[in-house]
């Protein structure tokens, strides 16, 4: 049973790689546009299945709900990027969007590759763990993280098309700093303080930076239309993470409550969930405000996926220690 | 009448004045707060917080020096800090305010039906298309359009050449469930903050739980119960690894004239309620044990070491005796370490209520004291905070739908011709209801040659045409 699990899981890891190129050729090759993304489109439909599979083999392995440490998340924020952008898909033509869609799932596949065997292997749960509510409240955290950077990724893809190319460098630069961060707080022991400066001084840097060259465009990568699809595809993810992320963060307080005592303790990570529903509410009340630009909006959405790491990976990499420790798996 | 319906103006027109005059009720505001707030919820994050791990995590994390300035500026306990709590209340007068002014002031305006356009006037929306046809009778294009409308989802109306539908109204009701659920929220916690209780303490076998060390605001109302609760037994188990599985304590609530009222085996995820207090089980351990020497019985207090928990008994200046326990059945081991072993040696164990010779001394193991970590609570505010969570769910829930409008109009034009408009609004999701209107202008019957003329302006705009 675990080979089958580990098979489906290489071979949707396999299949975001391959879609990735597929959509790197559809770029290239003018005249095979459309058959390169059919087959990405396919290619990555493949491994969406693989890994639902993959997902519910490590489950019945398990005898429990397959969602407890960083590596089993990893899976299902992977499973969430493929079946968000497969169902956009759906509705909006964006078919060479998928290669960043492509991009980010073969980053997480290889992300929770490396993370050390004592993560992949099925572990008893902890005390704190054994719930009903487990299943109830995690999913939709992942899934809203997942959706968060997928609307991350339409924003900056919507810098690019509104001619934005200094902001989009910068953004693109600071994500990769603030994942660097992350990365080198998983893999190595760099100490804590130097990570979280990395995270936070780039973060800081980047956002003002950004915000600050929105006034410079170039028009020979401006178009219109698809500034706006992308703008609109932003702002849609946005609306379906944001509701994922408050049900999350309540049903976890109602777990706390039930479990603990307590649905609120100031706890980092839950302070954590609650400054990215924060930074997401003042993304939303930036769009009703119509004075906003489209571009705008993007780097906000941009600051969001920062606060969305953090949360997400950064908990457990970056140093910090709370109620939710239990998702660590080494000591800092 | 008249006099309580100027009043009512009256004080609508100075909460109006007010919020204009002090911008309590701007967006802008708004959002600075809520930025302002996620970064103050960030620094505490990362700082731990002395008021739930002490003042010792702090300094043990950045040195002495940088957390006594950490804790000056209020860093230490910034959730408690006057420029969180500020950030709050300002945020709670701007939600109040806005809730006043825009979100609660648009219930009214939600429920009016829409109004019906001409082609001049659909043609100045955002989205609009113009289909000329050569036959055709106005009513069965309208009708038409109403059929194909109320399949995909919209409420139609109709009057003559004219028509409006519009598709998930409901939604525009999001901004205002999901602010009265946070309203709600302040004033459940405000409500548990005045006459809640709470508090967590290690509880032996056979001991009571009698709250009356609980914590309390200091602008309390509530009452302290009276009864207490009584710790039958409880036990630890573990997985084959020996990682701890599960902690169970039996409770039961005695009552004034010393009656058990309840009873219930609690465990992690499985608390205790009882007349409006709940009582969960923390954490567990071993406290201490009863262990005889030569007959001579000694109770020894028992220290935590990661799984175990263990007891020292120096025997010669360089000798000690380790006493080592898993959990509250299994026999006690003993170790000897001296001082130039690089470990403990096992030595032997004995089982519960036996005994073993060590030299000329006859060592037995008594008893075994375990403690339960019972939490506490009574939080009066509950249901409150609950229906304001129910809240908060439902409106987020209702604003990830797109709300539309559309607005049709068939007139006839000089030539004989008939002239259909159709445009609308929906600025959530604008490029799947220029589809929709497209396909809507496609899907007509096929009524001889069929112009198109389709307008979508760049810049998205929310208004109606006036």
């Amino acid at each position: 049973m675990q080979t089958w699990q580990i098979a489906l899981t290489n071979t949707a890891g396999l299949s975001s790689f391959i879609s990735l190129w597929a959509f790197i050729l559809a770029f290239g090759i003018n005249s095979l546009n459309v058959w390169f993304c059919k087959a990405a489109k396919y290619i990555m439909t493949l491994g969406f299945l693989a890994l639902t599979l993959a997902i519910i083999i490590r489950g019945i392995e398990a005898q429990r709900f397959p969602l407890s440490n960083l590596y089993e998340s990893i899976m299902w924020f992977a499973w969430a990027v493929m079946g968000s952008y497969l169902a956009l898909s759906r509705f909006y033509n964006i078919k060479l969007f998928g290669s960043l869609a492509s991009m980010l799932a073969l980053t997480m596949f290889l992300y929770g590759s490396w993370l050390p065997a004592s993560q992949h292997e099925i572990s008893p749960l902890v005390p704190a763990l054994v719930s009903y509510w487990r299943q109830i409240h995690i999913p939709p955290l992942i899934v809203s993280y997942a959706m968060f950077c997928i609307s991350g990724l339409a924003a900056l893809a919507q810098l690019f098309y509104s001619g934005h190319i200094i902001s989009l460098v910068i953004m693109t630069v600071t994500l990769l700093l603030a994942g660097s961060a992350i990365g080198l707080g998983t893999y190595t022991s760099i100490e804590t303080y130097i990570l979280q400066s990395l995270f936070v001084g780039s973060s800081f840097i980047g956002s003002y930076l950004g915000l600050k060259n929105l006034k410079t465009s170039n028009p020979k990568f401006k178009d219109t239309e698809k500034s706006n699809l992308y703008k609109e595809i932003t702002y849609r993810c946005v609306t379906v993470g944001f509701p994922l992320l408050t049900f999350g963060i309540i049903t976890g307080g109602l777990w706390a409550n039930h479990a603990w005592g307590s649905y609120w303790s100031w706890d980092p990570k839950e302070s954590m969930a609650l400054a990215t529903w924060l930074s997401y509410a003042a993304f939303i009340h930036l769009k009703i405000h119509r004075e906003c630009k489209g571009s705008t909006l993007s780097v906000v959405a941009l600051i969001g996926v920062l606060i969305t790491m953090l949360t997400y990976l950064g908990f457990n990499s970056l140093g910090f220690s709370g109620l939710h420790s239990y998702g660590r798996f080494k000591d800092m | 009448m008249s006099n309580s319906s100027d009043i009512k103006t009256n004080l609508k027109n100075n909460f109006n004045r007010l919020f204009k005059t002090t911008n309590l009720a701007s967006v802008k505001l708004t959002i600075t707060l809520l930025a302002t707030l996620t970064l103050l919820i960030l620094i505490g994050a990362w700082c731990p917080q002395k008021s739930q791990v002490g003042m010792e995590k702090v300094v043990e994390q950045f040195g002495e020096s940088l957390a006594i300035n950490l804790d000056k500026f209020g860093i230490t306990d910034i959730f408690h800090s006057n420029l969180f709590l500020t950030v709050i209340a300002l945020l709670t007068v701007n939600m109040v305010a806005c809730s006043i002014q825009r979100v609660f002031a648009k219930i009214k305006l939600y429920q009016k039906p829409l109004l019906f356009f001409n082609s001049q006037q659909i043609t100045k929306m955002p989205f609009h298309e113009t289909v000329e046809l050569d036959n055709g009778n106005t009513l069965s294009i309208i009708n038409t359009i109403k059929t194909k409308l109320t399949k995909s989802g919209y409420t139609v109306n109709e009057k003559n050449s004219q028509l409006t539908g519009h598709k998930y109204k409901f939604s525009k009701y999001a901004a205002t469930v999901t602010h009265i659920g946070l309203l709600s929220l302040l004033l459940g916690v405000t409500i548990t903050s005045w006459t809640g209780f709470s508090g967590l303490e290690p509880v032996g076998v056979g001991k009571y739980l009698d709250f009356s060390n609980a914590d309390h605001t200091n602008y309390w109302f509530g009452h302290l119960p009276d009864f207490k609760v009584k710790l039958n037994s409880t036990s630890k188990e573990s997985y084959p690894s020996g990682q701890v599985k599960q902690w169970y304590s039996n409770l039961s609530v005695i009552g004034k004239n010393g009656a058990c009222l309840f009873n219930k085996t609690i465990s992690v995820n499985e608390p205790l309620s009882y007349n409006g207090v709940d009582v969960y089980q923390s954490n567990w351990g071993l406290s201490s044990c009863k262990i005889s020497f030569n007959e001579h019985s000694r109770i020894l207090n028992l220290r935590p070491m990661g799984n175990i928990w263990a007891a020292f008994i120096p025997l010669t200046s360089d000798t000690i005796l380790i006493l080592s326990f898993k959990n509250e059945k299994e026999p006690v081991k003993l170790f000897a370490k001296q001082r130039d072993w690089p470990q403990p040696r096992l030595i032997s164990q004995i089982p519960l209520h036996k005994s073993i010779n060590l030299g000329s001394v006859k060592v037995t193991y008594d008893d075994i004291y375990p403690v339960s970590g019972l939490q506490y609570k009574c939080d009066p505010g509950l249901p409150i905070v609950y229906m304001a969570f129910a809240f908060i769910i439902a409106g987020v829930c209702m604003a990830t739908l797109a709300y539309s409008e559309i607005y049709v109009c068939v007139e006839s034009s000089s030539l004989d011709k008939k002239i259909l408009t159709i445009g609308g609004i929906c600025p959530k999701s604008p490029s799947q209801f220029k589809i929709l209107l497209n396909k809507l202008c496609n899907s007509l019957p096929d009524t001889g040659n069929l112009s198109q003329n389709s307008s979508v302006r760049n810049e998205f705009l929310t208004g109606l045409p006036k």
